[in-house]
């Protein structure tokens, strides 16, 4: 909705109940969550539908078939993340699984099927037992237009191209957001009981990612800023097959579905790796073995290795995955059919993020996080795929329904004070007129090769204090750097500028839990310490704001019926 | 072509609301490599040329259908299409807004009529009877299940929109997604909506005001055969209405519709 007239500045006469920030699928499933009789309205930085959750490939994972267990989806969940997931969290994932897949398909998801009707299902990375529910390799897709139909049945108000720009908090509670209304460029306060943030992901700290131009971790930053931790923020996933070039996304259904992965010597190296599991072994395992297939010069000249997908036939290509089928043709001219895909790994997905506990609660009293931005944390060291299709559902109506019992249970929200919007007003207008050659383009070319050189797939200290070092001088800079857009309308320049300070916050919370976490689990990898030390090392790691930049501080793991062991695939 | 590591020149249509009285040309030298995107072009321009340049852009590959814009005479998706592609055809790449929708900056135009029709035909499934308490068996013949997840391979991009010779001299026809949309669920066989959706498709603004120009399957870039679901629509609301369900010509409703608060 873009307002109509005339709106004070600090508009204290339409407070909602509860405010979501984003409407990918934690958004929308959050909203849709909220007791019907509460004010509930949704803010986005883009239209509904542009947000990233339409883009995810290969499935939701659930344990719907009569031979498989929650439990066992727990366990496969737990073992993935190399014991870094809250084990409380996880097991209520798995066990609500089959619910939010039912009440999706309800909804109206097309879901592939079986021959006897059955939803289908297909193997998915690190998971012992065929569990991951899909639409073709559009599950995405089908889950978010199924959700935003509901969420255009049920009235859910949506104020699209509202870019946040802080969290307000007064009397040791939230009590509402700035936002900048993209299509005006005016500031507004925006006051609300309850906060339930759902901004995803990070990517674009990264120059390889799969991820979208939006995904720039305002939420995860904005949070931060405003006093709560970040959890596990060392943990990027890198999606072991992403096209060279552009990145984009291959599925990991995939190789589900029986692709194989090829070196330049044309051997399926994943035998040396994870014998077991092979090309459906856990994606950390998967991206180490490809990179170092590449670093070893077993690799072809683009960086690449093959995804071969020929012997699974053209009818399984076409319709199991129609997406990728479009997507080699398109960015590289292959077909898949005919000829292998080239792949390499790029960066996927944060498992860190906002700390909350299974209700999406944080330490703020009325502020709660759901979906990528999140950490739960259901996904640990390391996110199976097709789990978190899964974390938004479950996680997103967890937060909807905690923000209405906080509701019904505590006062008014205090008020917005116009302090606090004078504050970011005024630095909005001074970036404005500020006159300086430093533009933020430069900055973020920067940013993406020092996380991509320094900060990947395999890290040391030398490395990771190069890249604390580049930082700071970014941070130098960046302060000292401006806008050329002195518009107000659809002023992306401003907003791009934004999003670069929210992404140098997190890098610096990357890197810092890199630097403490001497060991290797999961996607963490450190060549200086290549084994996991759970006596040390057992714990999350939450990165809190200073003016000096991040301090660490620790939580414990919730550890309920699986002890850790040693993980071999 | 001999494009590829040389400069091609980008000719976008520029206009700032607050500073410009009418549109005018920009032109923007821009460094391509082998296999670039007009996206990624427009990415390279924001980031080291002009970051005043506004367009809308998210996930670069064609499945959030931010960045239809029309290029080089036709409506695309800047991210399908590859600069190369572009010169071959004209020597430049071109780049305005949508049609059928005002332009409010640059390449950005406001969607609001296109989302308003969209909710217009009520785009969702409205199940016959309580939700079932154990999975449904949607067993459904396999070329019926695909025409309609084709039919929901649609990304809101608003090319189809653009392209509609009906969209272009009629303000008020809902316009091919919105009727695509429709056609999805009201070929679902687990939907109970016709009744319902009667009214907005069946009056002048709805189905029958379509001419089957093809313009909407042809330009739609993830292939869905629009037009051909659109005369499937067709015939079940001429089924529908000779049944008796209701007259089948009424006055339209209007665009701005009261209810209509959650745009």
């Amino acid at each position: 909705m873009t307002s109509t007239g005339k709106i004070p500045k600090v508009d204290q006469t339409t407070s909602y109940d509860v405010l979501v920030v984003g409407a990918g699928l934690a958004g929308l499933r959050a909203a849709l969550a909220v007791d019907p009789e509460l004010s509930c309205v949704v803010l986005s930085k883009v239209y509904p539908v542009r947000s990233h959750s339409v883009a995810a490939q290969g499935g939701i994972n659930a344990a719907l078939d009569p031979e498989d267990r929650w439990q066992d989806h727990a366990y496969d969940t737990i073992k993935g993340s190399d014991y870094l997931a809250d084990q409380d969290a996880a097991e209520f994932l798995c066990e609500d699984a089959a619910r939010a897949v039912y009440e999706m398909e309800h909804w109206g998801t097309l879901f592939s099927r079986r021959p006897d009707g059955r939803i289908a299902q297909r193997s998915f990375g690190g998971q012992g037992y065929p569990r991951a529910c899909y639409a073709a390799d559009k599950t995405g897709r089908a889950l978010y237009q199924t959700l935003f139909e509901r969420a255009v049945a049920q009235r859910i108000t949506v104020f699209e191209e509202f870019f946040v720009v802080s969290l307000v908090v007064a009397e040791g509670r939230v009590a509402g957001v700035l936002a900048i209304e993209i299509a005006s460029g005016r500031l507004m306060a925006i006051p609300a009981r309850t906060v339930i943030f759902a901004t995803g992901g990070a990517g674009m700290m990264y120059a390889r990612t799969t991820n979208p131009y939006i995904a720039t971790g305002d939420g995860l930053a904005i949070a931060y800023r405003a006093g709560v931790p970040l959890k596990d923020m060392e943990f990027i996933q890198f999606h072991p097959t992403t096209l060279p070039g552009m990145n984009v996304l291959i599925t990991e259904g995939a190789r589900g579905e029986g692709g194989y992965l090829l070196n330049a010597e044309h051997d399926r190296f994943m035998g040396r790796y994870a014998p077991k599991l092979m090309e459906v072994a856990p994606r950390d395992i998967v991206s180490r073995a490809i990179e170092t297939e590449l670093l070893e010069g077993r690799g072809f000249a683009d960086g690449s290795v093959h995804l071969d997908l020929r012997h699974l036939g053209e009818d399984l290509i076409r319709h199991r995955l129609s997406e990728i089928y479009d997507f080699a043709i398109t960015y590289r001219g292959i077909n898949p059919v005919h000829e292998p895909i080239p792949v390499q790994p790029g960066q996927h997905y944060i498992m860190g993020g906002i700390a909350t506990g299974l209700e999406g609660q944080t330490t703020l009293p009325g502020f709660y996080a759901a979906g990528e931005c999140a950490a739960v944390s259901v996904h640990g060291a390391n996110r199976l795929g097709a789990n978190s299709l899964l974390d938004t559902l479950v996680f997103g109506r967890q937060a909807g329904l905690a923000a209405t019992r906080f509701c019904r249970e505590e006062p008014q929200a205090p008020p917005i004070s116009e302090a606090s919007w004078e504050e970011w007003q005024d630095r909005l207008a001074t970036l404005r007129a500020r006159r300086t050659p430093m533009h933020y383009g430069p900055i973020r070319a920067r940013l993406r090769a020092t996380m991509t050189d320094n900060v990947g797939t395999f890290r040391d200290r030398k490395r990771l204090q190069a890249a604390r070092g580049e930082l700071a001088a970014l941070r130098e800079v960046y302060a000292h750097a401006g806008v050329m857009d002195r518009g107000e309308v659809f002023n992306y320049d401003l907003l791009a500028f934004l999003e670069t300070g929210f992404l140098l916050d997190l890098a610096a919370t990357v890197v810092e839990g890199a630097l403490v976490r001497e060991e290797s689990r999961g996607a963490h990898w450190r060549n200086d310490f290549p084994a996991r030390h759970d006596d040390q090392f057992l714990k999350h790691f939450l990165c809190s704001w200073s003016a000096d930049g991040p301090v660490v501080g620790e939580a414990p793991v919730a550890i309920t019926h699986y002890a850790p062991k040693p993980r071999t695939y | 072509m001999g494009t590829v590591g040389s400069d091609v020149v980008f000719q976008v249509m520029r206009y700032d609301p607050r500073r410009d009285v009418e549109p005018y040309w920009a032109e923007y030298d821009v460094p391509v490599d082998d296999g670039d995107t007009v996206l990624m072009s427009l990415m390279r321009i924001r980031e080291s040329q002009d970051g005043s340049l506004g367009f809308r852009a998210s996930c670069r590959s064609g499945i959030c259908g931010s960045d239809g814009m029309v290029i080089n005479g036709r409506s695309r998706l800047a991210c399908k299409t590859q600069v190369a592609a572009m010169v071959a055809l004209r020597g430049r790449v071109v780049l305005e807004p949508l049609r059928n929708l005002r332009y409010v900056k640059d390449l950005v135009v406001d969607q609001t009529p296109f989302w308003k029709k969209f909710r217009r035909v009520e785009p969702y499934l409205m199940p016959a009877g309580a939700p079932p308490a154990e999975e449904r068996r949607m067993v459904m013949p396999q070329d019926a299940f695909d025409l309609l997840s084709k039919a929901s391979d649609c990304i809101f991009c608003e090319i189809c929109y653009s392209e509609c010779p009906v969209n272009g001299i009629d303000r008020g026809f809902l316009g091919p997604q919105a009727l695509i949309k429709a056609f999805r669920f009201e070929f679902d066989p687990r939907d109970d909506g016709a009744a319902s959706r009667f009214a907005p498709l069946s009056n002048v603004e709805g189905a029958w005001r379509c001419r089957t120009t093809f313009n909407c399957t042809d330009s739609c870039p993830k292939g869905i055969p629009i037009t051909e679901g659109i005369q499937r629509l067709k015939k079940k609301l001429a089924a529908e209405t000779l049944a008796g369900l209701t007259p089948a010509y009424r006055s339209p409703t209007p665009v701005e519709s009261p209810e209509d608060t959650s745009s």
